[in-house]
């Protein structure tokens, strides 16, 4: 005896049985689809010329400060030699607002303002000075305030990105370093927005959101092409932009692991 | 050779089929999220490994019972299906990672693999109550997950009074006690984030497919045991077919062990049950015409009433015979 099976010849119980299979097989095979991947810009000839750019950002950056010498500009190049061994050689921890408003200091910003339009080579210099300069300066706040230099910091970085944030898509001298001065500007108008002893400094975070709603877009609808390189380096930090708590919580936390000497304590 | 007529089991297999197509299409929503960037992201492999494993040692278990392999391609292909789609299930309510998963996983493995009291020949079944309490666990899932989507890493805050009514930066670490503390990488997030409302939508939708699709499957492949019967059954004549359909019921086919037999098997056994059932029914034929049951009819009492409905059982002329 047989029990010979009764699907054949009957199109519509074929074809369900065909759809359940490939369905089946779909449905194990969609558990494999990856998050959309953004890959940074291919290497540059700069680039290799200056290997490792994010290594000009880091604590060891002052070893390798003198490479950019060769790439600024002629017509600025002793005056940058002269400002970046200044900021590397600053004693005694001065308030980064304080610096700023000396005869050094105001050179100090002409210069930046220069170079951040120059060459990528010069923006990267750029850059680098400021990083080394919020390491040699004291902008945390204490007890009695001391918001306001952490702004300062924070505009001097949000001015270097809003010039130079999309091109540095396509640049890969300029990515990694573009990438970090987000965190490290979050990082800064934290600083700024949770000085006050008590309450908060709402005009800075104001200014933040601003800014990064116009760098990166804080909503996913807004996200700009650089956004979408920062959520794909930075995905939590990015996500948290939308949240209801504090937006600059995720780039602050990120800079205190990528960038850890960077908090505004200066140590002799 | 001894074929069944194809009809006699076309609705059975229509159900199952549905059932099936619903598990399949459960299963691809399942798999499916939607990030950050809207892009539409794979939930990954690992609830569904541990899925899978829920779902054999279910099958080893259940099968454990009767020891039944499915016995056509239709009874196969509907066992399959039940196995994946408790695996599509298990996988979809974990929560993805973490310690939370391995709680629930000891929960699963209580549920679905206990022994069930009768044998299972379509493959692994999922009771009412085991559904309901993965519905819960979907709810739990769903709940963390859109905590987390709301960047609340715990499964619940509770804010201190006082503490949280000062507007302090330093306080900001003790304002509330977090109960429950979870990842991102333990929710299995994409980089991006999680498109919440999208995604809980399409786990949801695959939740209540697959699980409609288990619970179909599970009567469907009951009915198909039961038209592979009652199709051989009607190979007879139409008279002996509907007397051994007096003799051998539908409702006992499944507590007589013919569900997930060969058809040779069934057929070799209905003969064994006819006769054994008409040698009983002769037994007691006989034990009637020997007892003295015209006497005792004639009585009000509870002896009275039962011989008179054994009398009425009788063929007409054996109940004269006994009035006489």
């Amino acid at each position: 005896m047989t029990d010979r099976g009764s699907i054949q010849g009957r199109g519509w119980l074929r074809a369900m049985v065909g759809t359940t299979c490939v369905l089946l097989v779909a449905a194990l095979g969609v558990r494999a689809l990856q998050p959309q991947r953004v890959y940074g810009p291919s290497e540059s000839e700069a680039a290799l010329r200056l290997p490792e750019p994010l290594q000009f950002l880091l604590g060891g950056a002052s070893l390798r400060v003198a490479e950019l010498d060769e790439h600024v500009a002629e017509s600025r190049r002793e005056r940058w030699v002269k400002m970046r061994e200044t900021v590397i050689d600053l004693d005694g921890c001065p308030r980064l607002g304080a610096w700023l408003d000396t005869a050094v200091g105001l050179e100090f910003e002409q210069l930046n303002a220069e170079l951040v339009r120059g060459s990528s080579e010069e923006a990267l210099a750029a850059l680098t000075l400021l990083v080394a300069l919020a390491r040699r300066t004291e902008w945390d706040s204490g007890f009695l305030g001391g918001g306001e230099d952490a702004g300062r910091l924070g505009g001097l970085v949000a001015e270097w990105l809003i010039a130079r944030s999309d091109g540095s898509l396509e640049d890969a001298l300029l990515y990694e370093p573009a990438l970090s001065a987000v965190v490290i500007y979050g990082r800064a108008m934290r600083t700024a927005y949770q000085a006050p002893t008590f309450g908060r400094d709402d005009a800075a975070y104001a200014r933040a959101r601003s800014t990064l709603e116009r760098l990166v877009g804080i909503t996913e609808q807004k996200r700009t092409n650089f956004g979408a390189a920062v959520q794909a380096r930075y995905g939590r930090a990015t996500s948290l932009l939308e949240g209801d708590g504090d937006f600059l919580l995720g780039f602050d936390q990120e800079a205190r692991v990528s960038f850890k000497d960077l908090d505004g304590e200066c140590e002799e | 050779m001894l074929e069944l007529p194809r009809h006699e089991t076309r609705h059975a297999e229509l159900h199952l089929a549905l059932a099936c197509l619903m598990i399949g299409l459960g299963g691809v929503l399942l798999g499916l999220q939607v990030d950050g960037n809207g892009d539409l992201v794979g939930t990954g492999y690992t609830a569904l490994g541990v899925g899978a494993l829920v779902a054999l040692a279910a099958s080893l278990v259940q099968a454990s019972v009767g020891g039944k392999l499915p016995t056509d391609w239709v009874a196969g292909f509907s066992a399959a299906c039940g196995f994946l789609g408790m695996s599509f299930c298990v996988a979809g309510v974990l929560a993805p990672g973490g310690s939370w998963m391995f709680f629930e996983l000891l929960l699963l493995f209580w549920l679905l693999a206990r022994r069930r009291s009768r044998s299972q020949p379509g493959g692994p079944e999922i009771t009412g109550g085991t559904l309901v309490a993965m519905g819960l666990m979907l709810v739990f899932r769903l709940w963390i997950t859109w905590q987390g989507s709301e960047h609340r890493w715990a499964v619940m805050s509770i804010e201190l009074p006082i503490v949280s009514w000062l507007d302090a930066p330093w306080l900001d670490s003790v304002r509330t006690v977090n109960l429950g503390s979870f990842t991102p990488t333990e929710l299995g997030f994409p980089p991006t984030g999680i498109d919440f409302p999208v995604s809980m939508t399409l786990w949801s939708a695959g939740f209540a497919l697959a699980a409609t699709g288990l619970w179909m499957r599970n009567r469907a492949a009951r009915n198909h045991q039961d038209d592979r019967i009652h199709a051989l059954i009607h190979t007879l004549p139409p008279g002996p077919a509907a007397l051994v359909e007096r003799l051998v019921p539908e409702e006992e086919w499944e507590t007589l062990g013919l569900h997930g037999l060969p058809i040779r098997r069934i057929a070799k056994r209905l003969e064994a049950l006819v006769a054994e059932r008409m040698q009983r029914y002769q037994d007691v034929r006989s034990s009637i015409l020997r007892s003295p049951l015209a006497e005792l009819a004639a009585g009000d009492d509870f002896a009275g009433a039962v011989s008179r409905a054994l009398v009425r059982g009788l063929p007409e002329e054996t109940e004269r015979s006994i009035e006489r």
